[in-house]
């Protein structure tokens, strides 16, 4: 007789409470998959419009930044070892995926407070669809680099997929920081300006422009305290040199486990200020 | 309440704004609010709503009037999922509720019908919902082989018809309009007319904001009138508006003829 009462209509009943808002996000997010998919191929094909060269700059740029930091270290400086520019190259994909999902990241958060005031999308799609398209980006980064290395002698070898795990444990890394520091750019807008620098000085911090066994065995310890020596040496060594990374496994396990606890801890804080993303005004 | 009787229902709904936030930005204060620290004193604090209390029924159109500032276009925003309320409940019986919008999200690289599919995503459509919204918007927007290239090659009024016609398609149960959205020119705004039309007849509840009081009591079958957040009055259309347009009338001066609302509302 009440053709509604067979058609049950989705019930949502908003509450304040922070259990209450993860329940509610977490099925957002199930819902809103194909945004976080949508939006990921979207700033792809928009990062590769407009410009002569396209999608070779996902390999060119990390090419050009090895081309300068050859000439200052090799040509320059008369340092660095074999395959030197290769080794740099390593760990600039690691960084640069860092550092741009982090900073694309914010800058989108920002963007979506000022034009998407009516749209009512769950924000917490905006990390994830960044470090997706950024994923991407280094994943095909990757294979060009075992591309660019096999004419150096470097041949893939079942080693080579030993990159694998820890390039999982950076995009773990990586989206818990960009929850984390996009939620907090939303009040505290100088952060982007700081996190220009600060990734920098960590990346100077890590054995990025030289390898770890360069560094002397007692300041060792002091690297094993920066995430970036993990993933710059859990790519280079496999892919470069044909090695299980050069550190211990106790280390290893640390930063798997530091990433994980990031990755949750950074969601449930963006969720947390979520609420008043859309109350700041810009 | 029985879910097949609601579509709407606020009760103790409250949304504040911190100013501090905003105002007077310290580092320090900036800091403090970035890891959620919460200083004592409510100084500082506005409450946009509070207190709201609503029911609305299915098939009801709510139209809400007040002031600018009373809390009309916050209260949408609270219905739309847009904003969470800092105090009591909002229950909303229905898939989807949106507020009407054209263009939020637009990306100019994108082409007219990349745009078409990545601003359907942004409401919430499907994979499969999208691609069967497609054809049928591009075609409502009547643009052609422009559907093919980038949006930086369109009007103003190209894009504003494009985010129209993706807007008429959403078909949400809850159908929230911050006043009534007109584009185009005299052909396209009598197809918009009439295809806004049908989504409102389709929609389980609609709640409207306006500032002409006129336009709510002839749509509407309840009336909210919202002053500083606060309910002053719900209930019937003709009493509420009577009510409204006695506490207005001094401050005001006489509403201008119909013929110049209508131009100005199409201005708008």
């Amino acid at each position: 007789m009440n053709a509604a009462a067979n058609t049950p209509h989705p019930v949502r009943i908003r509450d304040a409470t922070l259990s209450g808002r993860i329940r509610a996000n977490l099925s957002d997010l199930v819902r809103f998959r194909h945004l976080v998919w949508y939006m990921a191929m979207s700033s792809l094909a928009v990062e590769s419009r407009g410009t002569k060269l396209g999608r070779s700059w996902w390999v060119l740029e990390p090419l050009a930044l090895m081309g300068v930091y050859t000439v200052f270290i090799k040509v320059i400086l008369h340092r660095g070892g074999a395959n030197f520019p290769l080794a740099v190259l390593a760990a600039l994909l690691s960084f640069e995926f860092f550092a741009r999902s982090v900073g694309r990241s914010m800058s989108l958060l920002k963007a979506t407070q000022s034009s998407m005031l009516s749209v009512a999308f769950p924000r917490t799609v905006i990390p994830l669809a960044v470090t997706l398209s950024e994923s991407i980006r280094l994943i095909i980064a990757v294979a060009a680099y075992i591309a660019i290395a096999a004419p150096f002698g470097v041949m893939p070898s079942p080693v080579t997929a030993l990159a694998l795990p820890f390039i999982v444990v950076e995009i773990l890394f990586t989206l818990g920081a960009s929850y984390f520091f996009a939620a907090t750019s939303v009040f505290f807008r100088d952060l982007s300006k700081i996190t220009d620098y600060l990734f920098w000085l960590l990346f100077h911090l890590a054995p990025g422009m030289y390898t770890l066994a360069m560094v002397p065995a007692k300041y060792r310890i002091i690297f094993a305290f920066n995430p970036f020596t993990t993933f710059f040496e859990g790519l280079r060594a496999p892919l470069l040199y044909g090695l299980a990374p050069g550190f211990s496994s106790v280390q290893t396990g640390i930063v798997f486990l530091v990433s994980v606890i990031l990755c949750i801890a950074g969601y449930l804080y963006f969720l947390r200020r979520e609420g008043s993303f859309n109350k700041v005004v810009v | 309440m029985e879910s097949d009787e609601l579509a709407i229902a606020a009760h103790g709904l409250g949304v504040r704004y911190d100013l501090r936030q905003t105002k007077n930005r310290t580092l320090r204060r900036s800091l403090a609010a970035a890891v959620g620290a919460r200083p004592g004193a409510e100084q500082g604090i506005f409450w946009a709503l509070r207190d709201v209390d609503f029911v609305l029924a299915p098939g009801e159109i709510l139209g809400v009037i007040g002031k600018n500032g009373s809390g009309k276009s916050t209260l949408l925003q609270v219905i739309a999922d847009i904003i969470s309320p800092d105090e009591g409940t909002i229950r909303v019986v229905g898939r989807r509720p949106t507020l009407l919008t054209i263009g939020a999200g637009f990306e100019r690289e994108l082409t007219g019908r990349e745009n078409i599919r990545l601003n359907a995503a942004y409401l919430g459509f499907s994979r499969k919902e999208i691609e069967r919204l497609v054809e049928p918007i591009a075609e409502f927007s009547e643009l052609g082989q422009f559907l093919d290239q980038p949006l930086k090659t369109y009007s103003t009024g190209m894009r504003a018809r494009l985010g129209f016609a993706i807007a008429v398609h959403t078909d949400p149960d809850i159908l929230l309009l911050d006043e009534v959205l007109s584009v185009g020119d005299a052909d396209f705004q009598e197809k918009s007319r009439h295809r806004m039309l049908e989504m409102m007849n389709r929609a389980r509840a609609i709640v409207v904001v306006s500032h002409s009081g006129e336009m709510i009591e002839r749509t509407c079958s309840k009336v909210l009138w919202l002053e500083k957040g606060r309910v002053r009055d719900f209930g019937d259309p003709e009493a509420v508006i009577a009510d409204y347009h006695k506490s207005t009338v001094k401050l005001i001066p006489p509403a201008p003829p119909a013929e110049q609302q209508a131009a100005v509302a199409r201005i708008r």
